[in-house]
C-alpha cells in the first residue's frame, strides 16, 4: 500500500511529529504508515485525512495483491 | 507497559542490574560480587541515556501509546508467553542432567520472560509491519 502522507503533509508544512500529535499517535506510526510498512485502522486512516483535509481513498493507494 | 526509545535504555539498565546479574548470583556469588560495580556503572550509565532520549522526545511524564504500539505490545507479551512454556518443557526434559534449585529455576524462568519480552518488543517497534502478526 502507498500514500499520499508525505506530499500532503509537505502542502499543509506539517511534520510527522505534528501531524502525530493532532491524530493522537506516535511518532514512529506515522512514519510506517508512511512507508507502508503498517496499515493503520479505519479510524486512525479516518483521523489522518480529516486532518489533512482528504479523503481515505485519495490518501490510501491501494494495489492489488 | 509503554516501551519507547528512552524506556527501552531504562527497562534494559535494570534488566541488567536487577534481574542478570541477581541470577548470575544464584549460580555464583563470587562472579555476583565481580558483576556488581561493571552492572551497576551499565546500569548509571543506561538511566542516564534514558532520561536524556526521553527530555529529548519530550516524554519524561507522559508516553503516548497507540493503536500499534499496543498491538506490539501484546504481541511481544504473547512470544514471550510461548518461550517461557517451550522453555519449562524443554528444561523439564532435561533437568536429569542439569539440576537447579528451585531459587535458581525461578529466576532462570523471570530472567527468560524478562528477556524474550523485552527482544520481541525491541524487535517489533522497529520492524513497523505487524500485517502478519496474530494479535
Amino acid at each position: 500500500m502507498k500514500t499520499r502522507i508525505k506530499e500532503l503533509r509537505a502542502r499543509y508544512d506539517l511534520t510527522q511529529e505534528d501531524l502525530a500529535r493532532k491524530v493522537g499517535v506516535r511518532r514512529e506510526t506515522i512514519l510506517f504508515i508512511e512507508k507502508g510498512k503498517y496499515n493503520p485502522s479505519l479510524k486512525l486512516a479516518y483521523d489522518i485525512a480529516k486532518e489533512l483535509k482528504t479523503t481515505i481513498e485519495e490518501l490510501f493507494i491501494f494495489e492489488d495483491y | 507497559m509503554k516501551l519507547t526509545r528512552s524506556t527501552y535504555f531504562v527497562i534494559f539498565a535494570m534488566l541488567i542490574f536487577f534481574n542478570i546479574r541477581i541470577t548470575i548470583d544464584q549460580f555464583s556469588e563470587e562472579i555476583g560480587k565481580q558483576l556488581y560495580i561493571p552492572t551497576f556503572i551499565i546500569f548509571i550509565f543506561m538511566i542516564l541515556i534514558g532520561i536524556i532520549l526521553a527530555i529529548k522526545d519530550k516524554e519524561l511524564l507522559h508516553v503516548v501509546s497507540d493503536e500499534r504500539t499496543k498491538k506490539v505490545d501484546r504481541t511481544a507479551g504473547y512470544y514471550s508467553w510461548w518461550f517461557t512454556i517451550l522453555f519449562a518443557w524443554i528444561y523439564g526434559s532435561f533437568a536429569y542432567f542439569m539440576k537447579l534449585t528451585l531459587n535458581q529455576y525461578v529466576f532462570v524462568l523471570i530472567t527468560e520472560m524478562l528477556v524474550t519480552i523485552f527482544v520481541f518488543h525491541l524487535y517489533l517497534s522497529f520492524k513497523g509491519d505487524l500485517r502478519g502478526e496474530i494479535l
